[in-house]
């Protein structure tokens, strides 16, 4: 069930109200939250629930023994034990399930181009609903609770809604309980700037994922890529343009709708995407996109290595390419992911080191301060940025490393000729985009400004209009949503 | 909302939302009307509050026989005389599935003095045509109409515990949320052209649903269909859900009749009667006379001509259903206008 499916209209209203009517205590509050997000991960299918539900006692018996046990020497080693516990079931399973088979199979495939006989069993599993999700929310809690950082949650009931709060479990945003256990702990009201904020934020991101999203996807980007061959060079160049908009539209959709959804239940969720096209260097658009599974990787993966006693440590650049290359396994088990990632990693070492040298050129002379306040300067950054991240869906999009070889090849070189795709629809989808992040610059800043000081009334004629529009243009439940399969 | 919402202005603001949609609602009702039709659903409830003598199961074509049946009631001077079960999108398989599981509970439901609660019973016309003896094919699973239109909330409840929510049972919902919302045009065109198009031909000025070259070429597309469907007629699967449901109407003891519905002729070609529809003819009169069950086929054998017939070119319309019922109960099926000898 994701938000966009007619179930949701259901399920949403339902659980709403239910949690809305129950007495304003944290146990009952949590209670209904619970059974919620169990109905949710059941609807996907009920036998998830033992794989969820086991997790959930396994972390939490962890967490509350690491909490218990924080600042005493003697048991430092029964602590790694446990923590070794924890990480092993959640990652194990995340392991097991998601990349069995691309493991499996890379091995046979190794092997047999050694001359070796391998068949280890390929296992075709369906990937549990949010499983990517909700390991790493755990991994993060169980970790944050090891080194101090936060204190175990103070009842089974807080967190479990922490690992399977329904609006996250899908795609995020990934949490840390600094941020949702907290507030699970604390009794929630309603007010009327949560609701209307929520029901804003699940709107705009109805029209990002719903339409815009799907709409440039079904009707520009999937011809493109599926028929590669019929189309010109154009063609490519804006199918995976096209591509970059329908993710972006799809995920921060998406995210919108879940932070919008938390909103309706009193919570806050983070923020997952800023306006990442707004974007003038690689550090900055990996803090504006995925922004809660990027800081993840920086919390967990890169800043332990930097700062471990170990072979990492000042090792800024190759723990930067480790990290992005757990971002792009984390993406798929899929050499076309670990490629993507890589693509990343190299880019961020580029631009640290060409930072560097640049800051370097600062020092002896400022103009080269000036220069880089100058507009020019900001829009070949942007420019640079912008076509870096397009470029590297190329083989986030394709089927396996090949057909991403060709489809590179055919943007310079096409044996088609046949124009991009690009009807009414896709145009205005768009528009939308780019219209989104410009109303976020300062340059705009009036438009908002004038726009929110409008009478309420007046206000809900526009939403009710976009609704009227969304209702004609989309059927209900359109598409698939790319991230739930990461 | 960037500023602080008050619960007045959250109000207004929902207010003036409601207020837009319920306009657009009603000016695009105008443009695009959507016509409520008579779903499976409204032939359980009529059937579970009444006790017919007849009961017809079929495709959506079963809705003219609603007509017939308020026509056969005006002449025997008895309602509630025929009750229509339409299937939409229906094929033999899921006929079966309705008479197996909808039906046959309330037929043979009994009171507390152990008789049945229906007994005025005597008769089942199944109707169908060719394209029902066609399997789907593809992949996931078929049927996709039953859980939309035929299914009861438990079938809803046993199929989500069996696979989790997926394209198939979904549309249980989609179709629960659309009868929700059975007035609004929004709702009911959700996601298709309909809206979209009708505000394009009333800016153009165009009267008819299509053009006339759309029209040539969607006539040519429907000849097409037609006299391709030999090559699927009578698979397997289908023929032995239509001896299923004869078997069991038979073992209920009705009257029981196989009706080909008719087609708008302009979709018959020459070709198409040698082939689909004379291969059907034949099958399908095999199967019933093998059973011994009567067999009719009205497929160009009625006074229905191509402007008694919808723009889908499938369905009758208003003056065609009032026209056929009228024809029917004088010629082939007038043996309804006679209560059956036959008691089960």
């Amino acid at each position: 069930m994701s938000f966009i499916e007619v179930e949701f209209l259901f399920f949403l209203p339902i659980v709403w109200m239910v949690h809305w009517l129950l007495p304003r205590r944290i146990g009952a509050q949590n209670a209904a939250l619970l059974a919620s997000s169990y109905l949710f991960f059941a609807a996907w299918h009920w036998k998830v629930l033992g794989l969820v539900i086991a997790g959930t006692i396994v972390d939490y018996l962890v967490g509350s023994y690491l909490g218990r046990t924080t600042g005493s020497k003697e048991s430092a080693t029964s602590r790694r034990i446990a923590l070794a516990t924890s990480l092993l079931f959640g990652l194990g399973a995340l392991a097991f399930f998601k990349y069995e088979g691309f493991f499996a199979s890379s091995i046979n495939a190794l092997l047999m181009s050694l001359g070796f006989s391998s068949s280890l069993p390929v296992l075709k599993l369906a990937l549990p609903l949010g499983i990517s999700f909700y390991t790493l929310q755990r991994v993060g809690y169980v970790l944050d609770v090891y080194w101090g950082r936060h204190p175990p949650a103070r009842t089974f009931l807080d967190f479990a809604v922490f690992t399977s709060f329904f609006p996250q479990v899908t795609a995020g945003p990934i949490s840390r309980a600094s941020e949702l256990l907290s507030q699970l702990q604390r009794p929630r009201h309603l007010t009327a700037d949560l609701l209307a904020r929520g029901a804003a934020a699940f709107l705009m991101g109805y029209v990002l994922k719903g339409w815009a999203g799907d709409s440039i996807g079904n009707d520009l980007v999937n011809p493109v890529f599926d028929r590669s061959t019929e189309f010109g060079v154009l063609a490519h160049w804006a199918g995976v343009g096209g591509y970059a908009l329908q993710v972006f539209g799809d995920f921060a959709g998406y995210s919108l709708m879940a932070i919008g959804v938390g909103r309706l239940f009193g919570i806050e969720l983070p923020v997952n995407f800023n306006f990442p096209f707004l974007s003038r260097s690689l550090p900055e658009f990996w803090r504006r996109w995925h922004i809660t599974l990027n800081r993840w990787l920086f919390d967990y993966i890169f800043t332990p290595l930097t700062t471990s006693r170990g072979w990492f440590r000042g090792r800024i650049d190759t723990a930067l390419l480790v990290t992005f290359l757990a971002s792009g396994l984390w993406h798929g088990a899929n050499w076309t992911f670990v490629l993507w990632g890589a693509l990343h990693g190299l880019g961020m070492i580029v631009h640290r080191n060409w930072d560097e040298i640049y800051r370097g050129w600062c020092r002896r002379n400022r103009a080269w301060v000036q220069r880089r306040k100058s507009w020019w300067y900001a829009a070949f950054a942007w420019l640079v940025t912008i076509g870096f991240f397009v470029l590297t869906l190329v083989p986030f999009r394709s089927s396996n490393i090949g057909a991403a070889t060709d489809f590179a090849a055919r943007m310079f070189s096409s044996p088609g000729d046949a124009l991009p795709p690009i009807g009414i629809n896709v145009m205005l989808a768009v528009l939308v985009m780019i219209g989104y992040h410009l109303l976020e610059t300062k340059h705009f800043a009036w438009c908002r400004e004038r726009y929110f000081a409008l009478p309420p009334f007046v206000r809900g004629l526009t939403y009710g209009a976009v609704i009227v529009f969304l209702m004609i243009k989309t059927p209900v439940a359109s598409g698939t949503f790319i991230y739930q399969q990461f | 909302m960037e500023e602080s919402s008050t619960w007045k202005s959250v109000f207004l603001c929902a207010a003036g939302a409601l207020a837009l949609l319920v306009l657009a609602d009603v000016l695009l009702a105008r443009v695009a009307p959507t016509q409520p039709l008579r779903e499976l659903r409204d032939g359980i409830s009529d059937f579970r509050a009444g006790d017919p003598e007849i009961l017809v199961l079929g495709s959506s074509h079963g809705r003219t026989f609603h007509v017939l049946g308020q026509e056969l009631s005006r002449r025997r001077g008895a309602p509630g005389l025929l009750v229509s079960i339409p299937l939409e999108n229906g094929k033999l398989v899921p006929y079966e599935w309705v008479l197996k599981n909808r039906l046959l509970p309330l037929i043979t439901a009994t009171g507390t003095n152990g008789e049945r609660m229906r007994g005025n019973l005597r008769r089942l016309i199944l109707i169908t045509e060719w394209w029902d003896s066609c399997s789907f094919t593809g992949p996931g699973r078929p049927y996709w109409n039953l859980p939309g239109r035929a299914w009861a909330f438990e079938h809803y409840v046993n199929d989500v515990i069996d696979t989790g929510v997926d394209s198939y049972n979904k549309n249980y919902l989609d179709h629960l949320y659309r009868r929700l919302f059975r007035r609004s045009v929004l709702v009911q065109s959700r996601g298709t052209s309909r809206i979209a198009s009708s505000v394009e031909r009333m800016i153009a000025g165009q009267a008819t649903l299509r053009t006339p070259e759309e029209e040539a070429s969607y006539l040519a597309a429907w000849r097409k269909m037609v006299e391709a469907g030999e090559e699927c007629i009578g698979a397997p699967e289908q023929i032995v859900a239509l001896r299923r449901i004869l078997t069991t109407s038979l073992s209920l003891g009705l009257d029981t009749t196989v009706v080909l519905f008719p087609r708008k002729p302009a979709t018959i070609t020459a070709t198409a009667a040698a082939g689909t529809i004379e291969q059907f003819h034949h099958l399908a009169s095999g199967v019933a006379t093998e059973m011994g069950v009567r067999f009719i086929d009205l497929t160009l054998g009625t006074p229905l001509d191509d402007s008694d017939f919808m723009d889908d070119y499938d369905h009758v319309n208003a003056k065609g259903n009032r026209k056929f019922a009228e024809w029917a109960l004088d010629n082939d099926l007038s043996f309804l206008l006679e209560p059956p000898a036959n008691t089960p």
